[in-house]
């Protein structure tokens, strides 16, 4: 499953939160971590959440059998490292040589907030739950594989032994066993409040959560404010802060005036722009990261014009690249140009040069693609984003000179979904990457065929034959070269267009002592 | 005098603003973005480089268009559902009237977003909900006048002599509420301005690139902690300026309309 990294939201809604963050949190404490961001999550079941907002908040509740780790990162912090597994609850494993049983060996003394334990009986109705369920978990628990589920069964051999028989080989099993699907819940709360229904949410466990990790939720007020407490009960390493208020404020100037103030320990979702500001700020420190979420506008290709390559190519060579990165992403952005962001693994820079900025050559292109001019096209953009919409009016000035008369459609952010999903749209902007770290997750939705999470619409049955062999293979030198293969043929089709990969930056105040960043944020590491 | 110079600065620029300041509002020079106001900018440029100057005056034209196309809408439907209900009276009256209250049981600006979020965003539905908010309004000023004129003297000999109802309304009744009518459409005309600005400012207003003050405004917010005041306070000034003309002028026709003011025919 894709996920959606939404910055913005109306200002109706923005209002309302920022009033609501002048009054303060009720619980908050001086020695409470402060960490304050732009988006609040919508949901908290970990069975059904989509959305980079839900998932960073929602995995500190929630052990799972394996995490990744850590690495260092810029300015003394460091950074999750999506290409290794360690053990969380899970002591060790073992995986047949055919690839398809893993077996985990559970740690002993984890509880849950209820005091049951959590042994192999909640791994697997935890794990059962979500693929009942069949909500965006189910993406992430499965890696895509849906259709059939690969997971074929869920076996408890004891309390402390649990295994996971797939009907085929996948390399990034472990890595889906780390995100926050494969959160374990417990048994007896969820059953208590509404058990699990096949295909529907649960409402119980869309507000509350039913702790197993490091974090214990002690308030919570949806898209306001929450209270988190470190857990004394986890039986794993302790969180670093032992407690975190955590504020969700879209009005863009409050969320600044407290990152400047010192007011917030930690702050994201700030503009670039209003980031630029903070450079000479004392008491404050702005650090950009990097991770594989990308401005784009998707360019489906079976809806015309965008159903002509040559007039893809033609768009592609008329967007102003360096001037987007310069003065829309504040420098920002990373330019490239390739069905790879540059921060997954497997990236080949040398394969994925950016498109140079010319307007002439998409002239010509335009000429020789047979599209009579002038031709109208409309891209939906979602109401609130401002980069998004920076975007769109700059591609209308721009394109209006070759005779394309951009119509900017602005949709709500349900009509957005709506309409992004059904392809019901000539094209659209967002701000998208993967959910798990690790290109044959993304191509698995990305780039094949007949895939309705696949927005651009892109088909080659090549490139769907070398993203099975990706996906089946261990393989690193195979991988490199199945990965540089797509990346050549992608190219030279110009699906869409890619303005640059975001780099997030996340603003600390200097009382902030311990910090790791991850595009998915993970509190247990941050303390002031 | 204050009220009519401001309003004769703002509509001086909105018809003749394009003439003497030829700027393309829609024209995006990215490297040219968030420059202070100049003499090349004199409002400055905003976040993708586009004149603020040039935008504002086409802002300007944009308000003052729909605001006089929501008076106008406003007038002839309220003023002539008032002055029907007012003369016909009965079930007619009734229930107009009784639509009337509900309307006005909702808070302006209120039922206005409410149209306007029904309607889906734009220029055409949140000019509709302003013209439903300001009907009612029409209604009960024209229909009060109305219900008073029709007991005078020479309306009910009038009628006694047999002039059709048309006839009533044309040579006796109307003549008597141009006035009222004057004093509401300005007032409802600086309510149009505010509310058009207040949907903008929220989002259910004019959809950019548009230039639209309200969203204008909206636009520059992001930027009022950074250092660029230019993109939300021209567009303020703006809206305060025709605002405050309006109501300045309607009050001044109030008080020339009423005979116990003593106040002279001029403005």
């Amino acid at each position: 499953m894709r996920i959606r990294n939404t910055y913005r939201l109306p200002f109706a809604a923005a209002l309302l939160s920022s009033l609501v963050a002048f009054a303060g949190p009720a619980f908050a404490q001086d020695s409470d971590l402060i960490v304050n961001s732009a988006v609040a999550p919508s949901t908290l079941d970990p069975a059904w959440a989509c959305g980079l907002q839900e998932i960073s908040f929602i995995q500190n509740f929630y052990v799972r059998l394996v995490q990744y780790g850590t690495a260092e990162g810029p300015d003394g912090t460091r950074v999750v490292d999506f290409a290794t597994t360690e053990p969380y609850l899970a002591e060790s494993w073992d995986i047949s040589d055919d690839g398809l049983v893993y077996t985990f060996h559970l740690k002993d003394g984890y509880t849950f907030a209820s005091g049951n334990p959590v042994d192999a009986e909640a791994v697997r109705y935890s794990f059962q739950r979500v693929l009942d369920m069949a909500g965006c978990g189910r993406f992430f628990l499965t890696d895509g594989h849906i259709d059939p589920v690969i997971i074929e069964a869920i076996e408890v051999i004891d309390p402390l032994t649990v295994a996971i028989t797939l009907n085929k080989p996948n390399g990034n099993m472990l890595g889906d066993l780390a995100t926050h699907a494969a959160s374990i819940v417990d048994p007896s709360v969820v059953e208590a409040n509404g058990g699990v229904v096949a295909g529907q949410p649960n409402e119980f466990m869309a507000a509350n959560v039913t702790e197993s990790g490091p974090f214990l939720l002690e308030s919570y007020t949806a898209n306001q404010s929450a209270r988190m407490v470190a857990n004394p009960e986890f039986a794993g390493d302790a969180p670093a802060s032992e407690a975190i208020n955590v504020n969700w404020i879209t009005a863009a100037p409050t969320l600044l005036l407290q990152a400047r103030t010192g007011q917030a320990d930690i702050t994201f979702g700030l503009a670039k722009q209003a980031v630029t500001t903070l450079a000479d700020n004392s008491g404050t420190r702005a650090i950009a990261y990097t991770n594989p979420f990308v401005q784009q506008m998707m360019l489906p290709n079976t809806k015309a014009p965008w159903d002509n390559p040559v007039f893809r190519e033609a768009v592609a060579h008329a967007v102003p690249y360096e001037d987007i990165v310069e003065r829309v992403a504040y420098g920002y952005g990373t330019l490239y140009y390739g069905p790879i962001p540059p921060s997954l693994p497997g990236f080949n820079a040398e394969l994925s040069q950016p498109i140079p900025f010319d307007l002439d050559r998409a002239r010509e292109l335009i000429a020789e693609s047979g599209v009579a001019t002038p031709v109208d096209v409309e891209v939906m953009i979602q109401e609130g984003d401002a980069t998004q919409q920076q975007l769109a009016t700059i591609l209308q000035s721009t394109w209006a000179d070759l005779g394309i008369n951009l119509n900017i459609r602005v949709a709500p952010a349900a009509e957005f979904q709506d309409l992004s999903q059904s392809h019901a749209v000539q094209s659209l902007m967002r701000l998208d990457g993967p959910g798990v770290f690790e290109v044959g997750y993304y191509w698995g939705y990305d780039v094949i065929c007949d895939n309705s999470n696949n927005l651009t619409e892109y088909c080659n049955p090549e490139v769907d034959e070398l993203v099975d062999q990706l996906r089946a293979s261990s393989d690193e030198a195979e991988r490199q070269g199945i990965m540089d293969q797509v990346t050549e043929i992608w190219r030279a089709e110009y699906p869409k267009i890619l303005f640059f990969e975001d780099q997030p930056v996340v603003v600390l105040s200097d009382a902030v002592t311990e910090f790791t960043f991850s595009p998915l944020p993970d509190y247990r590491y941050w303390a002031k | 005098m204050v009220g009519v110079v401001m309003f004769a600065i703002i509509i001086f620029i909105a018809v003749f603003g394009r003439l003497l300041w030829p700027v393309d509002p829609l024209r995006v020079d990215i490297l040219g973005s968030l420059l202070p106001p100049s003499l090349e900018h004199p409002m400055g440029t905003d976040d993708v480089g586009r004149d603020v100057f040039a935008r504002f005056i086409q802002g300007a034209q944009v308000s003052i268009g729909v605001a006089i196309g929501v008076t106008i809408a406003g007038t002839l439907i309220g003023g002539t559902l008032g002055l029907l209900a007012g003369l016909v009276g009965g079930w007619f009256d009734t229930i107009v009237s009784r639509t009337m209250d509900a309307i006005l049981a909702f808070p302006p600006l209120i039922l206005a977003m409410a149209v306007a979020i029904g309607l889906g965003p734009g220029i055409v539905s949140a000019a509709l909900g302003v013209i439903l908010a300001a009907i009612p309004w029409y209604f009960r000023l024209l229909r009060s006048e109305v219900l008073r004129l029709r007991t005078l003297m020479y309306v009910e000999s009038a009628q006694a002599l047999g002039a059709s109802s048309f006839r009533l309304i044309r040579l006796h009744i109307l003549p008597q509420t141009t006035s009222t009518i004057f004093i509401q459409a300005s007032s409802v005309f600086s309510f149009s301005i505010l509310t058009l600005a207040a949907l903008g400012f929220v989002g259910l207003g004019i959809q950019p690139p548009t230039p639209e003050w309200g969203t204008m405004i909206t636009e520059g917010l992001a930027y009022a902690l950074t250092g660029q005041w230019w993109l939300g306070f021209f567009p303020g000034l703006g809206i305060f300026m025709l605002a405050v003309s309006a109501n300045l002028i309607a009050d001044r026709l109030r008080d020339i309309y009423d005979p116990k003011s003593g106040a002279r025919l001029s403005l």
